[in-house]
Order: C-alpha cells, then sequence, then structure tokens
C-alpha cells in the first residue's frame, strides 16, 4: 500500500461558537486521486480551508508527508507541497492570465522554475496561453477553472487540493476540466476532489469519502460508491442507511387549504449578465407547509431577498393576500405580516436574547408596541424554540444553532402570517434538528404558512406538504415530497450528470 | 417589594440632590471653577449628544457642525433679535435638530466609514461657508455679541448645568422607549432591523435630529460665555474630537459613560495644563487617551469597572 | 487672453501634487481596507523634514526627500507594529478612531517639538518663475509636478511588474488567494503601510517649498485626500489618478472663474466630497459599496 501524504486524524474545526466538522478522518495516499463528497453545508471546504491553514481546527491534527502541520500558518504551507485551487475559483481578477499564474509561483521554492512551470501549465490549458495577457476576471467560468489550476500547479504542489471544480460550469466543460485532472493525476501528483458533482467525481477518482453534517458517513473505492443505493441515501437523508424512516416521526399534517396567499409569477431577477432568478412562478397556498430546495448557487435565497423586498424584481411580480407586494421594502413586507431567518444568521450581538426577540415585537405593527405588552408578547417564541432560559444572555454568546432558532423566535414575535425559513437547520445538531421539526410542526398547526429552504432533504420530505425545486433560477420541478424525491431530474442536480465525452480540442 | 421602591425612591432623591446642587454651584464657585463647570457640562451634554448617535450605529467625526451651528444661532439670535440668553438657544437647537435631519436624509443608508466622512465634510463646509459669508457670520474675522446683552458667566454656567442635567434625564428617558431598540439593533445589523419592522431613515433622522438640537444647545451657551465667535472656534476639530474621546474614554454606548468620560476630560485637560503648563499637552493626553482606550479598554472607563466587577462576582460565585 | 492657458497649466501642475498625496492614502486602504486617518501627518512629518534637512544641513528638498520617505516609512513601521497590528480584525470604526488618535498624537508631539509658528523652506527654484507663449511657468510648482508624477508612475511600475508589488496587488484584490499562494498578508499589508507612509512624506518634502508648513497642515490634506480617493473609488489607483486632477481642475477653476473664488475654492473638496457620497458612493472606479 502507498504510504500516506495526507492525514487528516479527528479534526474538528468551525467557525465562532459553530462546529462544523466533528471529527473528520481521512487519508490521501501519495500518487491517489481522492474525492470528498457532501452537499452543501456538509463541511467540504471547511475541510480544505483547515488543510490550507485558512481556518484553525479546534481540535485534532493535519499531516503531510507525516509532518503536523497543524497549527502551521496558510502562507507556509504552499512550501510544504500543497496547493489548492479554491471554490469559486478566486482568481486576481485585475490581473492578467500570465500574471495569476507567475503568482502561483510566489514560493521562493519553486520561483527558479517558473518558465518550465508556466511552460507546463501552457501545455495543459493551451487556451490560457491564448489568453495569456487578458484580464483574469473577464475569463469566462471554464477559463477561470483551468487558471485557478494552473494558479496551483506552479507551486509545484505534492498534493493538489481542488474544490468543487464543477461549480457552475456546463457538462462539457465540466468534461474538459477533469479530463485536466486525469492529466494531473498520470504525472504522479496526489490529488484530493471536494465535489457535490458525485458522478464526474467518482469518474477521476480511485476512492471517495461521502461528508455528511461534519462526518464521514460513507467511504470506499471509486466503484463501490458509485454503484450502491447508500450513495443516494447519504447524500438525501444524510445517512448512509437505505430507505429507513425516522421510527417515530408524527404523521404530516395533511395538505387541506386551496386558497392561495402569495403568489410568485413569472418573477426574474438579472445581475449585470447573471440571472439570478428566471422567469420562476409558483403559489403558496394559505396554512400551507411549502419546502423549496436545490443546490447551491440555485437562487433560493435570491428568492427571499425578493419577496421580502431587499431586492427588486427586474420583472415579474409578487403578491400576497391579493396584494402587490414586490418592491416594497422589508419594513413594509414585515408590517404586511411576513416574518424570515437568514441564511447567514445576524442576530444583534450585544444585545441579550430577550432584547433581540422585543425588538421583533416592538416594531411589526405601524404604531411602537409599549414594552411591557412587549415584554409579554415574547415569552411564548423564547419557550417554543427553548431559549427562556437563555433570555438573559447577550446573543452573540449562542452556539450557531441557538442563534438560529434565535432568529426564528425573533421572526415569530412579528406575528407573522408567512414565516420564510433560510435553511434555519443549520448548525443545529441531530437532536437539535428533530427538536425544531416538533418546533415547526406546531407553529404549522397553529396557523402560520411556513416556506422553508433547506438543505437537509429528509427535514422537507417529513415536514413540508408540497416540495419547489430550484436550479439556476428556474423551477425544476414542483409536487409532493415523494414526487420530488423519486424525480430522477432531481436526483440529477443532487448527484450530478456524468460529464459530457470531451475531445482534447476542448481546451484549446 | 418594599425594599425595591424605597430604593428606586432614593436614587431619585440623590439625583435631584446633585442636580440641584451642580445648579447652585456656579453661584458660590470662583472664576476658575466656574470655567471648569462650564467645560465640564459642556462636554458631557457634547458627549451623550455623540453617543447617542453612536448607539444607532452612526459615528460621527464632524460633531462640531452641529456645535458651531448652535454658536452662530444663538449669537445671530441675539444680536440681531436681541432675544435673551435662554429664548436664543431655541433657535439654535431648531437650527441644529434641522441640520441632523438633513444629514440623516441626504447620507440616507450610508454607513460606517462613508457616513463618518460625510459628516466630516459637513463640518469643514460649514466653516469654509462661516469664511465665505461675512455678511451673515461676520467672516473670518468673526463677530462679538453685543456686550449689552450679556449676562453674568455663573448664569450662563448655570444654564449649561442645566442642560447637562437635561441631557443626561434624556438619555435615560429614552433609554427605556422602544426606540433604545431599534437603536441597538441599527448599530447590530440594519438590514437584519428592517425585516422587523424598523424604518431605518426614520429612526436616523429622530436621533441626528436629538442629536444635532443638544449639540447646538452647548454650543449656544458656550457662544453666551465666550461672547465672541469665528469660524475656527465654532467648528473646532477640537470640539469634534473632545465629542468622540469623552464617551469612549468613559464607555460607549452606556448611559454614565459619557458624563464620566466628560469629567475625566476635563480633569486630564486641567491636570496637564497645571503641572505641564502648556494647552497644546491636553490633546496629546487625549489622543494617547483615544489609542489606549480602543487598544486596551473598548468599553471605556465605565465598562472596564463593570467588566471587572462583573468578574470578580463570577470568581466569588466560583464559576470560571 | 492668456487666462485660459494659465488656468490648464496651473491645474495641471496642481493635478499633479494631488496625485501623489492621494495615491499613499488609495494604496493603504486597497490593500488593508483601512483608512488611514492619520495620512495628514505623514505629510506633516515630511515637510518638517524636509525643513530640518534645509534650515539644518542646507540640503535641497529634493534631495532629502529620499532620506525623508525612509524615515517616515519607519514611523509608519511603528505606528503599525504598535497599533493597527492588534486591530486588524477589530471593526472598520475602531481602527479609523485608532488612526485618528495616532495623527493627534503625531500632531501635538510636532506642535511641540516646532511650536505652532508656520514656516517655509525657501529654495532658489521656490519663487522663481518663466514665462511660455505667454503662460507663467512658475518653476518651483514644475519641480513639484515633475518629482510628483514620477514618484507616482515609479509606484505603479513596481506595483505592476516587481515580485512585491504584485503580492501586494494579490493582496488588496483577494487576501484569502493570496495566502494559498505563499504570500504573507500581515507582511503585506505593513509593507504597503510604509509605502504609503513614505510617500505621504515624499508629499510633504514636495509642498514644503510650496507651502506654509504647520503642524496642523495635515488635516486640511486629509479632507482633500479623501475626496480624491472617494471620488476616484476607494480600492482604485488608476480612480485616484483621475480624480486627483478632476479635483484639481475643479479647484483652480473655481478659483478662477468664480468671484472671491479663491476662498470658496477651499470648499470644492468638501462638496465633491458631499455629492458623491450621496450619488454614487462608488465613486468612479470603484467597487459598488455594501457598508
Amino acid at each position: 500500500m502507498k504510504p500516506a501524504l495526507l492525514e487528516l486524524r479527528g479534526l474538528h474545526a468551525g467557525y465562532g461558537d459553530s462546529t462544523v466538522l466533528d471529527g473528520v478522518d481521512l487519508t490521501v495516499r501519495q500518487g491517489e486521486v481522492v474525492t470528498l463528497l457532501g452537499v452543501n453545508g456538509a463541511g467540504k471546504t471547511t475541510t480544505m480551508r483547515a488543510i490550507t491553514g485558512l481556518l484553525r481546527p479546534t481540535a485534532g491534527q493535519i499531516l503531510i508527508g507525516g509532518t503536523d502541520i497543524t497549527s502551521l500558518p496558510a502562507h507556509r504551507r504552499v512550501a510544504e507541497g500543497i496547493c489548492l485551487s479554491p471554490e469559486g475559483r478566486q482568481v486576481f481578477p485585475n490581473m492578467s492570465v500570465e500574471e495569476n499564474l507567475f503568482l502561483g509561483s510566489t514560493d521562493p521554492r519553486v520561483r527558479p522554475q517558473r518558465a518550465q512551470s508556466l511552460d507546463g501549465v501552457y501545455t495543459m490549458f493551451p487556451k490560457l496561453r491564448e489568453r495569456r495577457a487578458q484580464k483574469a476576471g473577464l475569463l469566462s467560468g471554464g477559463e477561470q477553472q483551468m487558471l485557478a489550476i494552473g494558479r496551483a500547479l506552479m507551486g509545484q504542489p505534492r498534493l493538489l487540493l481542488l474544490d468543487e471544480p464543477s461549480l457552475g460550469l456546463a457538462p462539457l466543460i465540466v468534461g474538459v476540466v477533469f479530463d485536466a485532472i486525469r492529466e494531473i493525476a498520470r504525472s504522479g501528483i496526489s490529488i484530493l476532489v471536494v465535489e457535490q458533482n458525485a458522478h464526474a467525481a467518482l469518474g477521476v477518482a480511485e476512492r471517495g469519502y461521502v461528508l455528511s453534517e461534519g462526518r464521514i458517513v460513507l467511504e470506499g473505492s471509486a466503484p463501490e460508491l458509485a454503484a450502491t443505493e447508500s450513495i443516494r441515501n447519504a447524500f438525501l437523508r444524510g445517512d448512509a442507511n437505505a430507505g429507513s424512516a425516522p421510527a417515530s416521526a408524527p404523521p404530516r399534517a395533511p395538505d387541506a387549504s386551496s386558497e392561495s396567499m402569495l403568489e410568485v409569477r413569472n418573477l426574474t431577477r438579472n445581475f449585470g449578465g447573471l440571472v439570478a432568478t428566471d422567469n420562476l412562478s409558483f403559489v403558496v397556498k394559505r396554512h400551507q407547509f411549502l419546502g423549496v430546495i436545490g443546490p447551491n448557487g440555485a437562487g433560493k435565497t435570491t428568492l427571499l431577498n425578493l419577496i421580502t423586498g431587499y431586492l427588486r424584481p427586474s420583472r415579474g411580480e409578487i403578491t400576497l393576500d391579493g396584494r402587490r407586494i414586490d418592491g416594497l421594502p422589508p419594513y413594509d413586507t414585515c408590517r404586511l405580516g411576513i416574518g424570515r431567518t437568514f441564511q447567514v444568521v445576524q442576530p444583534f450581538a450585544e444585545m441579550s436574547v430577550a432584547d433581540n426577540v422585543m425588538t421583533g415585537a416592538l416594531f411589526a405593527r405601524g404604531t411602537a408596541a409599549k414594552i411591557d405588552e412587549a415584554r409579554e408578547r415574547i415569552r411564548r417564541p423564547l419557550e417554543l424554540v427553548g431559549l427562556a432560559r437563555k433570555a438573559e444572555l447577550p446573543a452573540g454568546s449562542l452556539t450557531l444553532g441557538e442563534k438560529k432558532r434565535l432568529e426564528l423566535a425573533r421572526a415569530l414575535a412579528t406575528e407573522p402570517k408567512l414565516l420564510l425559513l433560510d435553511e434555519v437547520m443549520a448548525g443545529s445538531t441531530h437532536r437539535e434538528v428533530v427538536e425544531l421539526m416538533q418546533v415547526l410542526r406546531d407553529i404549522h398547526a397553529a396557523g402560520t404558512t411556513i416556506l422553508m429552504i433547506e438543505h437537509l432533504v429528509h427535514v422537507i420530505v417529513d415536514l413540508a406538504q408540497h416540495v419547489v425545486v430550484l436550479n439556476f433560477g428556474r423551477k425544476l420541478a414542483e409536487g409532493t415530497p415523494e414526487e420530488i424525491v423519486a424525480n430522477p431530474a432531481v436526483i440529477e442536480t443532487y448527484l450530478g450528470s456524468a460529464p459530457a465525452a470531451a475531445t482534447g480540442d476542448a481546451r484549446r | 417589594m418594599p425594599s425595591m421602591t424605597s430604593h428606586r425612591g432614593a436614587r431619585i432623591a440623590l439625583a435631584v440632590a446633585t442636580s440641584i446642587g451642580c445648579l447652585a454651584l456656579p453661584f458660590f464657585a470662583s472664576a476658575v471653577v466656574n470655567d471648569w463647570i462650564v467645560s465640564a457640562a459642556s462636554l458631557t451634554i457634547l458627549a451623550i449628544s455623540w453617543n447617542l448617535a453612536a448607539n444607532a450605529g452612526l459615528i460621527s467625526l464632524g460633531h462640531s457642525a452641529f456645535w458651531g451651528l448652535g454658536s452662530y444661532t444663538a449669537i445671530l439670535a441675539a444680536n440681531k433679535l436681541g432675544l435673551p440668553m435662554a429664548v436664543s438657544l431655541l433657535p439654535a437647537m431648531l437650527v441644529g435638530a434641522l441640520a441632523g435631519g438633513l444629514l440623516a436624509v441626504i447620507t440616507g443608508r450610508l454607513r460606517g466609514i462613508f457616513f463618518a466622512i460625510s459628516t466630516l465634510a459637513l463640518s469643514e463646509g460649514l466653516r469654509v461657508l462661516a469664511v465665505m459669508l461675512p455678511g451673515l457670520t461676520g467672516g473670518g474675522e468673526g463677530m462679538y455679541m453685543n456686550p449689552k446683552l450679556r449676562m453674568g458667566p455663573e448664569f450662563v454656567a448655570a444654564l449649561m448645568v442645566v442642560g447637562a442635567v437635561g441631557a443626561v434625564w434624556l438619555s435615560w428617558v429614552l433609554a427605556r422607549m422602544p426606540s433604545h431598540f431599534a437603536f441597538r439593533a441599527m448599530r447590530a445589523n440594519e438590514a437584519a432591523a428592517e425585516m422587523l419592522g424598523v424604518h431605518p431613515v426614520r429612526f436616523r433622522v429622530g436621533v441626528l435630529a436629538l442629536s444635532g438640537a443638544m449639540a447646538a444647545f452647548a454650543g449656544g451657551v458656550r457662544v453666551w460665555y465666550g461672547g465672541f465667535i469665528d469660524p475656527g472656534i465654532a467648528f473646532d476639530l477640537h470640539i469634534t474630537i473632545l465629542a468622540q474621546i469623552a464617551p469612549i474614554l468613559g464607555g460607549i454606548h452606556t448611559l454614565v459613560g459619557p458624563v464620566i468620560g466628560a469629567l475625566l476630560g476635563v480633569l486630564l485637560s486641567e491636570a496637564t495644563r497645571i503641572w505641564l503648563g502648556t494647552k497644546g499637552f491636553s490633546l496629546l493626553v487625549y489622543g494617547l487617551a483615544l489609542v489606549l482606550c480602543i487598544l486596551f479598554l473598548p468599553n471605556g472607563v465605565w465598562g472596564g469597572i463593570r467588566d471587572g466587577l462583573a468578574r470578580r462576582a463570577r470568581r466569588l460565585r466560583g464559576k470560571p | 487672453m492668456t487666462l485660459f492657458p494659465q488656468f490648464l497649466l496651473d491645474s495641471l501642475l496642481l493635478g499633479g501634487l494631488y496625485c501623489l498625496m492621494a495615491v499613499g492614502l488609495a494604496l493603504a486602504f486597497g490593500v488593508t481596507r483601512i483608512i488611514n486617518f492619520a495620512h495628514g501627518e505623514m505629510i506633516m512629518l515630511g515637510a518638517y523634514g524636509a525643513y530640518m534637512f534645509a534650515t539644518y544641513a542646507g540640503i535641497d528638498p529634493l534631495l532629502s526627500l529620499p532620506l525623508v520617505a525612509v524615515a517616515v516609512a519607519l514611523v509608519g513601521y511603528v505606528i503599525f507594529k504598535l497599533t493597527l497590528e492588534r486591530a486588524l480584525d477589530a471593526p472598520h470604526i475602531n481602527q479609523i478612531l485608532l488612526l485618528f488618535g495616532v495623527g493627534l498624537i503625531i500632531q501635538n508631539l510636532a506642535a511641540l517639538a516646532f511650536t505652532g509658528d508656520e514656516r517655509s523652506v525657501t529654495t532658489v527654484y521656490s519663487l522663481a518663475a518663466g514665462s511660455f507663449l505667454g503662460v507663467t511657468v512658475p518653476y518651483g510648482r514644475l519641480i513639484a509636478f515633475a518629482v510628483s508624477i514620477s514618484l507616482t508612475v515609479g509606484l505603479l511600475v513596481w506595483l505592476r511588474r516587481s515580485e512585491l508589488g504584485r503580492a501586494i496587488q494579490a493582496v488588496a484584490q483577494r487576501a484569502d488567494a493570496a495566502r494559498l499562494v505563499g504570500i504573507n498578508v500581515t507582511a503585506m499589508f505593513m509593507l504597503s503601510f510604509m509605502v504609503s507612509a513614505a510617500l505621504g512624506a515624499a508629499t510633504g518634502a514636495v509642498v514644503s517649498f510650496l507651502l506654509t508648513i504647520s503642524p496642523f497642515m495635515g488635516f486640511h490634506m486629509l479632507v482633500k485626500g479623501f475626496a480624491i480617493v472617494v471620488l476616484g473609488g476607494l480600492g482604485s489607483i488608476g480612480g485616484t489618478l483621475i480624480a486627483a486632477f478632476l479635483l484639481a481642475f475643479a479647484e483652480t477653476g473655481v478659483a478662477y472663474f468664480v468671484p472671491e473664488g479663491g476662498g470658496w475654492a477651499e470648499g470644492v473638496a468638501l462638496v465633491v466630497l458631499f455629492i458623491v457620497l450621496i450619488l454614487r458612493p462608488r465613486g468612479i472606479l470603484g467597487h459598488a459599496v455594501d457598508d
């Protein structure tokens, strides 16, 4: 067996008080290509940041070639032979392709070979040679990905890390990129590829791991992983158990409503050339529990921003109970009865938990409520989310899961008729997820209409009466949770499609 | 509970007694002490005014704008309209409030550094305006207050103390109103606050108008004390500096902090003057105080005391 | 009627000077994202440094410029090490107040050392002037222009072509990606701060024979520097250079063509600042503002 090059032992890491990686063990042997798979929020990029030193782990070790580099500053890791092509490429936008590549060989160890390395990269990616003088920010997504990989190669790594190289790329380009990865592997460099697109990744890797909610839940050789049901379950349910339903979950409330409350019609939003929301239409019925799912970048948070008024639509309209609300600022949509939580949690950190929720209770109606009344009104939401005992603590001291629950309480204090939830489960432990699911059932049972964006598909399956699936800003599918989970198009967006066959020409 | 009400009653009695005491002091004090009283009281008002805006997340680097507007309005009200001292302060405060409100409307949603720079531009711009409109302001040479209207320094000092007491009382009242929550929420995260029904521009207008009116009051009374104004004095950078240092030194975002900071500020200034002779030293000391506070005492003296007491209490209870 | 050509020349000469004055501020902000409220004091120290060399060693400010720049760069190092390094992750406003306080300290130390008297350096060329096509060419300002432009161009060339310059640009554009390729980002922060201080000092040396020097001259220049950097777009050096000339033309235009313009010209920078912040906070070439 080839010796281990990269070893992660019991790695714990997170941001602030929240734990994202909960004890990760992973090995990449010399000359191997290994893939780390998982849905968004599983912790893949956090793992990459820990390996490259951008994030300091809270526990555990990182070893490269046997040397412990856990506390080594990020800029010294290139010297250890670790180079990363980051998520989102992160090319230096105002510098030329060639300057970006020069920067890849900043480290004095590799600077003498700069000319040779450059030649090598240009040979592998002739398109980059063609565009060597062009500003990197103007390249297409595929070209930027080639540049990011090229820049990493300029550091002459022993271990090449690739974070979601297929993100946002068309299947043909994905093929080109993965062909290049195969070529790099042939030259003997060890590779760790993090991917959402399981098919593409398993086509190039020898071994793989599946990460879910901060832990490795599945590992094996590539053929093993590609063949099993278990990978589908790992992605969609968060565990490797095929087809097991949670034992004691109460039955989902029947969808008896027929009246529409929120109508989204032909909603479109552009950012320059990027279409974030593309002619989206759907309806939320009164008292319904609607789930919204979709891969990273599908436009889910943009949708909430459009509904609540942080963004204006480029085209289309949104109505609440027959009244146009698109373009109304958030404080007006709040007054009309919409409450919301945020994907990136936004507590008022220096204020106490109770004061956070008070702010929700005081201003939601036209005139400010009285402070004493508000203090009474916040009791229920605080108890409901289980934060009553922490009411006097500063909000900044809560864990991520608690902060998400605080946001929920704060939104509830505005007494909304429509509650919009943006990944409210993120950062919660398994037990917290189960508890929170019951809370949401209670809120729904009390009459609140809920629209919930969530990555944990099993949560949606258990709670939602109706599901809308988004991809590239468009509605991909709509239906009951059972229909959605069985829909092949939906499965493909989560596991990825096999990259289209690419010829060598496409790299030119 | 009886102990609570008597506790509260005792506190109110103490507050009233202190206020009356401060008010009476100028009439018994020497000229030097009177000077200190005016400095301390005006700085208290200025500090509370700055702190109010800071509470809402608006850091002003040009508070002298409001002070100067107050000064000029008061002196013009006296010279041109013959208004007595207390009455002349009404237009002064009005102008200060208008300036604050306008600033809020014009700067809209600008935050942080951009807002700070725009306040800087405002104060400097007003200074240039004051120089270039000699017909109104006496230009670069300045204006004297009509000597026949001037009041004795102890009356002026008493009025400044009234203002200081009023400012403290006002900030106490505000801390008990719903707007207190809105301001703190805006400071923490304006976008999230919006989703809870908070209308940011409306609250900004309110807080800046109030802050502007208070600073204008202080500036207005000050001009009655000194009897002379020119653009350099009115829109003095030192006013801006003092307006920030006092709350930061004392404890930003707290009720008591600005008052403590104001007293400390005057103490530092007078101490350095007495021991070291030149006025220039006080600014140096202020600069050092600002740097040291930001680096080591971000919650100011009052915050430091509170943190220290809390740490002691935790240790006594046996918690980590 | 040589008024217009004269106006053009004066604007141009002033623009060059403004370039040098603002480019240091733009560099420091572009890389560290911290607005250096003590930049005016770097200029002031440079002016006094040149004054000292001229008065006590008889050395011309242009010759003492390199020495003065290095000395003030060291001051920048000390400021960074003692204060900023600790506050790199602090809220922006703390960083601003911190540098404000540092500026205050330096101003008043200078006031104690030099007293508030205004001084100036007189050289052979500071008051000399020639005539060209009917336009008066002030040699002092012409030389100041030449030096300013050379230094600015030198900075741009260094940023574009040298290893360090490229590294600094990388940090300004994507700090995390810079770490990933092996750049020590904190060291680059320090370097840009020092270079920024040096450029400020150079500005001071250059104006030492054009303006009166006083311990409090820095604040005025700082506000103008802000106006230029905000107009050009925070983070864009190219924008800063364009804005420098725009402001110079606007100020000179007001001075020439508006009655009593000399006094109003001082307010132009402020009006520009206000207008930019209200209408287009990102400036001419800057990125969109979210804060």
